[in-house]
């Protein structure tokens, strides 16, 4: 899953910074004054323009006969995003082997047959890139961005990272020390905290494992774990690269065949099933408290599951997660920041992977208002699943929320590695072709009635709760929700 | 593929405006660098002072607004740290016309990437939108630069106190490393220096900041002559002109506020801190106070601290992280700014290490490379690693914090040196950083005896 952080440097605050975005006002605001004479004509809303349209562009999509797909989007730009994304992500490992795929693909950074750790990366380097590699539930993947006219260079040199990884012992070692001490960084973080142990509680130790990994994981894997996980993953039929930017297919097809569609189509031992191992039921409706003294907020992590990323409706879910918590102007951040500034932002996040799916909400809020802000998130929620209760969804805010995916989606045509990242999710959800140039139309059909059933999935009695914080200070005031506590073992954590 | 060239490069341009308007004309600029890295613009300043910076391009149909205003912490009043930061916070609250509409109407336009930062010397405020928002945007800006005391009140201010506060828990005070990076603020400028302290300022002068600060700061620095609109992506310039005319060139004009000076030595002696923290992995950083943006040595730094950290193939990385086992991630970094310059190099310790380790190791590299360079290939690939990446963010026309992509390289060169084309120049001088340059410059500025030294150490009984 896709990490939401701070992107704004050590000296500069954001008003927005982290999913959070700029300052309103929701609440009835008293008229403005009478305008001067001279400024009245500024009372007028300009109306829009002619609108421009945005065409995202169709991919062109190679597929060669050992399996391996090539997906190129060219780009006026120049820079060329290349990326190599593989179908198997943490989802697919078996138990106990936690961890396993990230690290693989973090391995791979660390030399190849013909270049030792330092070399690759002075070769990678002096492109003016730096490779970087990046795991989720469902994919893995690595990057490069260079000149247009480092493309070949760049290509050659993936191929050999993904085809002659060394994956040499003494590296090993130091890579998953430095890899442990990153999963208790990790952990230092209280929201993290929190997202860590409430995806446990959510969906069990083994689907909800870190895609890091868990500690004693970690601590046992070995080389030869890591060797034929990589037979499996980077089968071509697995593996697709991704390019975009100041190329066309013609530019770069022969040497891709040259370097990647020529291998063998060697049997890939099949990925095991696990994506149909979810759990049946979560449980659901306790809250589990991690103790972290001296806090001066409560880290809070709400989440209960929801339908996956292939389950019909899901266009009509992300619409709902942007008017419950997605936008700035979404209900609960409203309700926590704005009317009550209990945080500076709350937030809900649709999770939808292959094989399960989980609907998020997540915020910090002040240690004194620990269980108030709590009850209102709760109170959002229960307001979403039941119209019954008088909120029902208004066409503004779902104006908002439809407005938001499909402009966002043209702001991703502004830099090759966001396209790159779309073509990504397209191969690894094996969506149609054509999926990004209509999802405006698809997102324009959506209505209210649809995004209302979506909501009555919500569900917070049932939902998991996850408080990282001053035990000793939150607890009293959270025992007056109602809802029995969690042991919060010490397996959530590790 | 040769093309070097940015695909806009090639496009015919700004067109002339067709009405020179103000007492200015005019300025075309952005000659392109031989590596065809540039960015046309035309700048005008209408007759109440604001500046405008039109950048044209075609090729997608959105538009950019980024709005800088010349203010920060740095004008702060004694006792009101964090209050410009407090008050970019308020400018979303609404303004007399506009009513406390600002982020709905956004969204229903299609705006993204909206946000507002705050830094030392500046504050900006910024938006993408589809090219027929354009107008809506330049009403809503201006109408907050106008008329935006009219719509406030002691509720709103209070409830953005509390926002603001909670800003200051979640990214300083319950993060980790976060006590840290204030004690390190503490540590660097004298108490009276316009960058005392954080720019996120101290729980005891948010409490103290009045309805009446907010409409002091904003007569003072809010003004049309203290403010640069930078317009890029797709609008026709002479319509887009009239538009600011009308919106922004119909504000009164007030005085230009005068920029704070301040003569910003390093630190006099060094400075040692420890700070114990609910973390389980200790961190030691290295700050030093180093010359302000775009003075002589800012490339030559920048060109540094990329030698350092930032790849694998790096000193830091290499000698902390692969060599010596000290630490699972190292990083150095250069805030630029109008009086003086942060470099920063740190590392975290890793499980098992001391962190008295960690600082000799990083003291042995720095004073290494004072000693013997860079190595040629070195120096081209540090510098290979600023510029292509360049080459990426100019993809964007609002980039992340208003002050990268088109827009923001065109205010962040206009801000400190007047010039928005600077890009090409700014290219030249990374380009000609020389072997010898980086080690007088690491002798001359990342000294022992100038250097703050911050050390995070797990509080005892914390963690598991």
């Amino acid at each position: 899953m896709s990490r939401l952080g701070l992107v704004c440097g050590a000296l500069m605050l954001s008003c927005a910074g982290s999913p959070l975005a700029p300052a309103p006002a929701p609440p009835p605001s008293p008229p403005p004054p009478a305008a001067a004479p001279e400024d009245s004509w500024r009372a007028e809303r300009p109306a829009p323009g002619a609108p421009g349209r945005i065409d995202y562009p169709q991919p062109e999509i190679t597929r060669f006969d050992n399996g391996f797909t090539l997906i190129v989007v060219p780009r006026p730009a120049a820079v060329v995003h290349l990326s190599i994304v593989s179908r198997d992500g943490a989802s697919s490992l078996p138990a106990g082997k936690s961890g396993l795929a990230a690290l693989t693909a973090r391995m791979l950074a660390e030399g190849t047959r013909k270049k030792s750790s330092l070399a690759l990366a002075e070769a990678t380097e002096s492109l003016g890139a730096v490779l970087s590699t990046d795991a989720g539930r469902d994919e893995l993947s690595l990057t490069l961005e260079l000149s247009t006219s480092d493309v070949d260079a760049g290509l050659t040199l993936l191929a050999e990272i993904v085809e002659e990884p060394a994956f040499r012992q003494i590296d090993f070692e130091r890579v998953r020390a430095e890899w442990l001490d990153g999963l208790i960084a990790e952990r230092q973080n209280p929201s993290r905290l929190a997202s860590l142990a409430g995806l446990r509680r959510l969906l069990g130790p083994e689907l909800g494992a870190p895609v890091g990994g868990s500690v004693p994981d970690v601590q046992r894997l070995t080389v030869a774990d890591l060797k034929s996980f990589h037979q499996r993953a980077f089968a071509p039929s697995k593996l697709a690269l991704v390019l975009c930017g100041g190329v066309s297919t013609s530019d770069v097809v022969d040497l891709v065949h040259e370097r990647f569609g020529k291998r063998s189509a060697r049997p890939a031992a099949t990925s095991p099933e696990r994506v149909s191992k979810a759990p049946a039921a979560a449980p659901g409706g306790d809250i589990s408290i991690i103790d972290r003294p001296g806090s001066v907020q409560t880290a809070l992590f709400v989440a209960q599951r929801f339908p996956d990323r292939h389950a019909p409706g899901h266009e009509a879910r992300r619409v709902l997660n942007n008017l419950a918590g997605g936008l700035f102007t979404s209900r609960i951040n409203q309700n926590l920041r704005e009317r009550h500034a209990f945080t500076y932002g709350a937030r809900s996040t649709l999770a939808a992977t292959r094989g399960w799916g989980a609907f998020i909400v997540a915020t910090s809020v002040r240690t004194e208002v620990t269980a108030e802000a709590l009850e209102q998130l709760l109170l959002e929620l229960a307001a979403l699943a039941d119209p019954g209760l008088n909120r029902p969804i208004a066409p503004a805010e779902l104006a908002r929320s439809k407005a938001d995916l499909t402009h966002s989606l043209g702001a991703h045509l502004e830099h090759v590695s966001r396209v790159a990242a779309d073509m990504r999710e397209l191969f690894v959800h094996d969506l149609p072709p054509g999926y990004f140039t209509s999802f405006p139309r698809a997102i324009a059909q959506i209505d209210a009635p649809q995004v209302q059933a979506e909501a009555g999935r919500i569900d917070p009695d049932g939902s998991i709760i996850v408080a990282v914080g001053d035990r000793a200070r939150i607890e009293a005031a959270l025992s007056k929700l109602e809802r029995p506590f969690g042991a919060a073992p010490a397996a959530l954590l590790e | 593929m040769a093309a070097a060239t940015l695909a806009w490069a090639g496009l015919a341009g700004v067109p002339a405006l067709a009405e020179t308007p103000g007492d200015a004309g005019a300025t075309p600029g952005g000659a392109a660098a031989p590596g065809g890295l540039e960015i046309p613009y035309q700048k005008v300043v209408l007759d109440n002072g604001l500046e405008l910076i039109l950048h044209e391009d075609r090729s997608l149909p959105l538009v950019a607004v980024n709005l800088w205003y010349h203010v920060g912490p740095a004008n702060e009043p004694a006792g009101r740290s964090g209050f410009a930061h407090l008050f970019e916070h308020l400018m979303f609250e609404g303004s007399r016309h506009v009513g406390a509409e600002f982020d709905r109407l956004m969204e229903s336009a299609g705006a993204t990437n909206v946000n507002g930062t705050t830094s030392w010397d500046r504050t900006n405020y910024f938006e993408t939108l589809p090219r027929e928002q354009l107008e809506l945007a330049l009403w809503i800006e201006s109408d907050r630069m106008g008329f935006m005391l009219e719509t406030l009140s002691e509720e709103r201010l209070e409830v953005q106190r509390g926002v603001v506060k909670n800003e200051r828990r979640q990214s300083y005070e319950n993060a980790p490393y976060g006590p840290s990076t204030l004690a390190m603020y503490d540590s660097l400028f004298p108490l009276g220096h316009p960058y005392h302290g954080a720019v996120i300022g101290s729980m005891q002068d948010l409490d103290a900041a009045t309805i009446d600060d907010v409409r002091d700061f904003h007569r003072s620095f809010y003004a049309p002559s203290n403010a640069t609109l930078v317009i890029a992506g797709d609008f026709d310039p002479s319509q887009a002109l009239r538009w600011v005319q009308r919106y922004f060139g119909s504000l009164p004009k007030r005085a230009k506020p005068a920029r704070r000076q301040a003569v910003t030595p390093p630190l006099a002696a060094p400075v040692q801190r420890v700070v114990e923290e609910p973390v389980e992995l200790g961190r030691v950083a290295f700050a030093w106070i180093v010359p302000p943006a775009f003075s002589a040595d800012n490339a030559v730094l920048d060109v540094t601290m990329a030698l350092f950290a930032g790849g694998r193939a790096t000193r830091l990385y290499q000698a902390l992280v692969v060599g010596k086992k000290l630490s699972p991630d190292v990083s150095a970094s250069l805030d630029s700014n109008q009086l003086a310059s942060i470099a920063e190099v740190s590392a975290m310790v890793a499980s098992g290490v001391s962190d008295a380790e960690v600082t000799a190791e990083l003291e042995a590299q720095i004073e290494k490379l004072a000693v013997e360079g860079p190595s040629p290939a070195e120096l081209a690939r540090a510098k290979r690693r600023l510029l292509v990446p360049l080459k990426s963010e100019v993809l964007l026309l609002n980039g992340g914090g208003g002050e990268s992509g088109r827009a923001g390289l065109l205010q962040r060169f206009n801000h400190y040196l007047g010039n928005p084309g600077f890009l090409s120049a700014w290219v030249g001088q990374i380009e000609a950083v020389s072997a010898a340059d980086v080690q007088r410059a690491v002798r001359k500025h990342l000294g022992g005896e100038t250097r703050a030294t911050i050390v995070t150490r797990p509080k005892p009984g914390a963690g598991s």
